[in-house]
């Protein structure tokens, strides 16, 4: 990838366009395209740096992402749940990216397999993390291919709290190989 | 359309066997094995060259259009597409030059004397002479220079209730796969294979509507057809794809 990064730069180097011009093609694909364009200052910076943020650019990025989430009253909802909206295509459709249940066979592998992420067990600093994982990963991935679900009000709190239970719980079907666990 | 069901079993319990190169060849040799050998696409592309030979208008036909080697002269065009055009001092791809001509040429009316189906199926024509050529897309104009930046700002932008690019997935995980299907990037041939025959919706695509396609699966919807994203992210993948070589009628899913 950074091949063809460079590639283009020594064969293209001067192709700049403003942004007036740029905002008058978008415009053009007409307004609700135009509307669903729109970016946020993250996904602006993101977009401008897709090979990774500068380092200068790193502090501000995060403290940003972490003052968006909002956390609910409890972290760890119902794993039963959780399990619906990990696999409804218009909630988290997370089969998209990573393996899950073992039975699911039609997983993506663009994010890591989260089978038996209960492994890791269910102490708060687990729970914390996964929690804003979902619900803003770009805190510790800055411009990560994972969608800011909660950001987004793609998925409301309670049901990223539902998704870490999922993830999380001896109970689920996810996790298998945790003790006690897997039905 | 039950063949098309039984297909679509058979291709899932080979999708974990094969990479999803060889899995695409497969795929599409069982495919004209169960068909009789007939490629469906070859059924658009017929329906367009009736279409090409019979259209006229303003005393005119569509051999006096100019696809950018000359009025008529279709060897080739589809390869060096999209370009600048001076008679409309723009830059236009496939689907857009059909329209333009269509309008300005034979005078008539989008919506009207022809629509959506009409343009796929010319454009599945039109490309078919330029079938297993290479990719040649050039930025000489300033208008090809300014429309590929504007690609390449699209590619990368970052929007939407999925916050995804092209770029965030086309660039970074070529290779792995969403859900069942393979992420590959310009280079490894994402716009070669357009105007394809897709089986899993039995439709004609060109590049745009397969462009549509992904911005509707990340929840941004779709720019219209012939609209400047369509025609600035065709020359900017194209352009990537420089020297690869066209595989139309395309066979996908
Ligand atoms: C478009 C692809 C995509 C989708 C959809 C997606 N993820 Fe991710 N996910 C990723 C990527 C890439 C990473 C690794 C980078 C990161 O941590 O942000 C990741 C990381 C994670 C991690 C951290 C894994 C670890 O080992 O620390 C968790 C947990 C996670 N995802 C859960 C989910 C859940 C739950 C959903 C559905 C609500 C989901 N993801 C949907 C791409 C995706
Ligand atoms: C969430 C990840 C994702 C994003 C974001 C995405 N695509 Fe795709 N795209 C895919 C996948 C997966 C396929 C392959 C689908 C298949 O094989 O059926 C694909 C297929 C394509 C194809 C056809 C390629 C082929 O090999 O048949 C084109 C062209 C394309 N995408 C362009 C784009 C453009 C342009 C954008 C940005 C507007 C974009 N995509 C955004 C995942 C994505």
């Amino acid at each position: 990838m950074r091949a063809w990064f460079l590639a283009l730069g020594l064969l293209v180097p001067a192709l700049a366009v403003d942004e007036a011009r740029v905002a008058a093609a978008i415009q053009s694909g007409g307004p609700r395209f135009a509307q669903a364009m729109q970016q946020d200052e993250s996904e602006r910076v993101c977009s401008q740096y897709p090979e990774g943020l500068p380092a200068d650019r790193l502090s501000a990025f995060v403290a940003r992402e972490r003052a968006r989430v909002v956390l609910p009253e409890r972290m760890m909802g119902d794993w039963r749940r959780g399990r619906e909206v990990f696999v409804t295509p218009s909630k988290g459709n997370c089969y998209a990216c990573h393996a899950g249940e073992p039975a699911e066979p039609a997983f993506g592998d663009v994010g890591p397999p989260l089978t038996n992420y209960g492994l890791r067990g269910t102490g708060e600093a687990i729970v914390r993390y996964t929690y804003e994982k979902i619900y803003n990963p770009w805190i510790t991935v800055p411009c990560s291919t994972m969608p800011r679900y909660g950001v987004n009000a793609r998925l409301t709190p309670e049901e990223i709290a539902d998704l870490v239970a999922y993830l999380l719980s001896p109970e689920s079907p996810i996790n298998p190989a945790v003790q006690g666990g897997g039905q | 359309m039950i063949r098309w069901l039984l297909f679509l079993g058979l291709f899932l319990s080979v999708a974990f066997a094969l990479s999803p190169a060889e899995e695409a060849k497969r795929q599409r040799r069982l495919f004209l094995e169960q068909s009789g050998g007939v490629h469906p696409g070859e059924l658009f592309v017929a329906l367009g060259e009736e279409l090409y030979q019979s259209l006229e208008g303003n005393g005119k036909t569509m051999a006096d259009c100019d696809f950018g080697k000359g009025p008529g002269v279709l060897e080739g065009a589809y390869a060096e597409l999209p370009r600048y055009f001076p008679d409309t001092d723009r830059v236009e791809d496939l689907d857009t030059r059909i329209k333009s001509c269509l309008e300005n040429v034979l005078g008539l009316t989008y919506g009207q004397d022809f629509g959506r189906e009409e343009v796929v199926v010319l454009a599945s024509y039109i490309a078919t002479f330029s079938n297993e050529m290479p990719i040649n897309v050039k930025l000489e104009h300033p208008k090809e220079k300014e429309m590929f930046a504007i690609g390449e700002k699209l590619w990368f932008w970052r929007a939407g209730q999925m916050d995804l690019s092209c770029a965030a997935c086309h660039d970074r995980y070529p290779g792995r796969r969403i859900r069942l299907s393979p992420i590959r990037n310009p280079e490894q041939g994402l716009s070669d294979h357009w105007p394809g025959y897709t089986f899993s919706f039995d439709k004609m695509y060109t590049l745009e509507d397969r462009v549509n396609f992904c911005y509707d699966s990340i929840q941004i919807p779709h720019p219209e057809f012939y609209s400047e994203p369509h025609i600035a992210l065709a020359l900017y993948m194209r352009y990537r794809a420089n020297g690869n070589l066209l595989d139309v009628p395309g066979f996908t899913r």
